[in-house]
C-alpha cells in the first residue's frame, strides 16, 4: 500500500469499543490450502478436509484478549506488530493437559478471534495474492499457542491459559465468516 | 473450464463453501468429523463442486482454482469413400 491518509473520525458513527473476545475457533496453518480475499477481508477458506475448525469457549471473566502492538526496529526502521491473545479456561484438570500438549506440539496455528464487539480477526495469517492459496503465515515470527497449566494459591483460581503469539508485518485481515459457515467447513 | 491448480490436485479432501454449503473441490468424499464443540462426532458427505460452482468460486476468487482453455475439438467432417 503506498503511504497517504485518509480522513478518519472515530467520533462519527460511534464504532462499538467494547473491549475483550467472546469465544474463538483454532486450526492448523497448515490444514489451510486457500483464502478467498474480498475487500481486503477474508470471505472464504479452502480446507485440505471439513471439520478442522474447532470452537473455543473460554471463561469470559474480562481476561481474554488480542493485542497487536506496533515497533519499529531502532524507532524508525521496518514496521512490525508483535500479535498476542489470551484465553483462559478455569480448571486444572486431564482434558486440559492433553489438549495443551497437542496445542504446543503445533508449529503454526490460525486463531480466528471473536471479539467481544462482534469483530471477526485472524491471528497467524497474512494475506499475500503471490503466495500458493493466497496466504502466508505471520511473516516475521510464527505464530505459535504456550499453554500454561497454573494452580495458583488458595486464594486464586486454578487454570490453563493460552497464549498465542505471533508478529506480522501487517495487521492481522479480518473475516467475514460466521460460525455457521466456520462449522461448514 | 475451471479446474484446481496441479499444486492443489493431490489434496483428496480439499474442500470450501459455496452458498453456505461444503464442497469437495477434487472429487466428492465422507468424511469423519470429529467434535468440535458444538456437534459431536459425526460423519458427513460431502459432494464434489460442479463446474457451475468452480466457476462461481473462481469468480470470487479463490487462489486454488485456474481457468484452462477449452480444448478445440476436432472439427466433425463428412467423409466420402
Amino acid at each position: 500500500m503506498p503511504c497517504g491518509f485518509t480522513p478518519l473520525n472515530s467520533t462519527s458513527g460511534c464504532p462499538d469499543n467494547e473491549g475483550g473476545a467472546q469465544y474463538a475457533w483454532a486450526a492448523k496453518l497448515e490444514d489451510i490450502t486457500g483464502i478467498t480475499v474480498a475487500s481486503s477481508q477474508i470471505s472464504n477458506f479452502t480446507m485440505a478436509t471439513t471439520g478442522l475448525w474447532k470452537r473455543l469457549e473460554f471463561d469470559k471473566d474480562a481476561t481474554s484478549f488480542f493485542n497487536q502492538t506496533g515497533e519499529r526496529i531502532n524507532d524508525t526502521g521496518a514496521l512490525r506488530h508483535n500479535a498476542e491473545g489470551l484465553m483462559k479456561f478455569g480448571g486444572f484438570t486431564q482434558t486440559y493437559k492433553a489438549w495443551a500438549d497437542d496445542v504446543g506440539d503445533c508449529c503454526k496455528i490460525v486463531i480466528i478471534w471473536v471479539l467481544t464487539n462482534g469483530t471477526r480477526v485472524v491471528q497467524g495469517i497474512e494475506i499475500d495474492a503471490a503466495a500458493t492459496g493466497g496466504f502466508t503465515g505471520t511473516k516475521s515470527r510464527d505464530t505459535k499457542g504456550t499453554p500454561s497449566m497454573l494452580s495458583g494459591t488458595s486464594d486464586e483460581e486454578a487454570r490453563m491459559e493460552m497464549a498465542v503469539r505471533g508478529r506480522n508485518k501487517k495487521f492481522a485481515p479480518f473475516t467475514t465468516l460466521t460460525d455457521t459457515a466456520l462449522a461448514a467447513l | 473450464m475451471i479446474k484446481v491448480k496441479a499444486e492443489f490436485a493431490d489434496i483428496p479432501e480439499m474442500v470450501t463453501l459455496i452458498d453456505g454449503k461444503r464442497v469437495g473441490l477434487n472429487k466428492a468424499f465422507t468424511a469423519t468429523v470429529q467434535e468440535n464443540g458444538k456437534k459431536p462426532k459425526h460423519t458427513v458427505d460431502v459432494p464434489h463442486a460442479t463446474q457451475s460452482q468452480l466457476a462461481q468460486l473462481f469468480k470470487e476468487g479463490d487462489p486454488t482454482l485456474e481457468e484452462v482453455g477449452n480444448e478445440a475439438k476436432p472439427e466433425l467432417q463428412n467423409v466420402t469413400k
